[in-house]
């Protein structure tokens, strides 16, 4: 049972498209798994509809067209527009797959189409970035292996964490498949798996550990995000 | 008593959004399907003249920008024309559908400025087609789609039915006759009948 969605204010700005492409996608793979979180979308998205093609205020819109010459363009607009009669023909993508520690997963779809690099590991971590240029936004695929955890962290930023496959937990509570967990700078967490998980990440900043010897990494913690 | 008058009045708010009536709703979603069906010109000069000031508008409190706002207006209502066949009305208003459009656009084109990508990213994102849909889809995406509708069209009732059944519906000649409470032979017959007068129509018209 998925128990962690993004909140409301997070679903609005996602549907107003006002976020990074890589929240976005993390979105977008949430409420592929998420029917109640899908359901919220698709009425947030008729709500915008309504107040942007709001019927009644169209006199508001009089400052706009004065200095647009609005008439005129339209008619070529529309003529050049529909000179050309083809449709544009819907493929539908494949779904893409990753083996990791020799178990398969099957990828959100909206990863149909984004490449990704191979995996890094280093113990039971293995991380894989997906190729997106998207400012301090890094987006990644994150497998621990069975028994495995990331050390206690925190980051300057916001971490993303959605669980594709498998499970884990950390001090907040104990996570299933399709769990979208937004941290921040307050919180510090210790992800442990027992059966091993794959997450997609999304964070602006690598993670601060904050314990024993894995503090060590911090100085090259840029390999986390 | 009170509510009664109340709601006769005529509704004159300038800031809260009020639903679409029913006509224009009605009529935009059938100029969309007229659009997909038949490359309907006058249905999109009609879509196009209600929608580009509130793009214009949205475009311009997006990029304060004129020439942007233009951009966004061009190629949202481009893909309004070319899209169309992935609209349905089971998939809600035309507003929504369009504003979906609008906000991919809208998202593509801020990508661009900036990080410099036209990955058209937004699409993978907020997906017009869903995977689901792709059977419906199938003969609209086709290229042909819209030349055998209008051939289609032209048989009569009983020999669509046959056809629509076997061929789109993916029935057997069998299913169809039990579905129909007819016999068998003349679901055959109505077939090659149908199959024949398309090849004669199609034919004619190369």
């Amino acid at each position: 049972m998925i128990k962690h969605h993004p909140n409301h204010a997070l679903l609005s700005a996602y549907v107003a498209g006002d976020l990074s492409a890589s929240i976005c996608i993390a979105i977008s793979a949430h409420a592929e798994m998420c029917p109640e979180c899908k359901q919220k979308i698709d009425k947030l998205e008729a709500q915008s509809a309504n107040i942007v093609f709001d019927n009644t205020s169209s006199h508001i819109f009089e400052d706009d067209m004065a200095f647009s010459q609005h008439d005129f363009d339209d008619c070529a607009m529309i003529d050049f527009i529909t000179q050309d009669s083809d449709i544009d023909v819907y493929e539908p993508s494949k779904q893409q797959q990753v083996t990791v520690k020799n178990t398969q997963y099957d990828l959100p779809r909206v990863l149909n189409n984004l490449s990704f690099d191979k995996f890094n590991q280093l113990g039971k971590l293995s991380r894989a970035k997906i190729n997106l240029e998207d400012g301090d936004d890094h987006i990644n695929l994150l497998h621990i292996d069975k028994d495995g955890q990331v050390p206690s962290h925190t980051h300057q930023g916001f971490e993303i964490t959605l669980l594709l496959s498998g499970d884990f937990h950390d001090e907040m509570g104990s996570y299933s498949p399709g769990d979208f967990i937004l941290l921040d700078n307050k919180h510090t967490h210790n992800p442990t798996t027992t059966q091993g998980c794959l997450c997609l990440t999304v964070a602006n900043s690598g993670p601060q550990f904050t314990q024993g010897l894995s503090k060590l990494f911090n100085p090259i913690t840029n390999y986390f995000y | 008593m009170l509510e009664q008058i109340e709601s006769q009045k005529p509704v004159m708010t300038q800031s809260a959004p009020t639903k679409l009536d029913e006509k224009t709703s009605r009529m935009l979603s059938s100029s969309l399907i007229s659009i997909a069906e038949n490359r309907d010109k006058t249905a999109f000069a009609a879509v196009f003249q209600w929608f580009s000031p509130k793009i214009i508008h949205f475009g311009i409190k997006q990029f304060s920008n004129q020439t942007l706002a233009q951009e966004l207006l061009q190629e949202t209502m481009t893909k309004v024309w070319r899209k169309a066949h992935l609209y349905s009305r089971d998939k809600g208003a035309a507003t929504t559908w369009v504003y979906s459009i609008m906000r991919n656009t809208c998202f593509d084109i801020l990508r661009k400025i900036q990080s410099n990508k036209e990955d058209s990213l937004a699409e993978e994102i907020w997906p017009l087609a869903e995977a689901q849909h792709v059977q419906d889809e199938q003969f609209n995406d086709h290229l042909m789609a819209k030349q055998l509708q209008q051939h289609l069209d032209k048989l009569p009732e009983n020999q669509q039915q046959i056809i629509r059944g076997v061929y789109f519906q993916e029935l057997s000649q069998e299913q169809l006759a039990k579905q129909l409470g007819i016999p068998l032979g003349t679901v055959k017959s109505r077939l090659r009948l149908a199959l024949s007068k398309l090849k004669l129509h199609i034919g004619d018209s190369k």
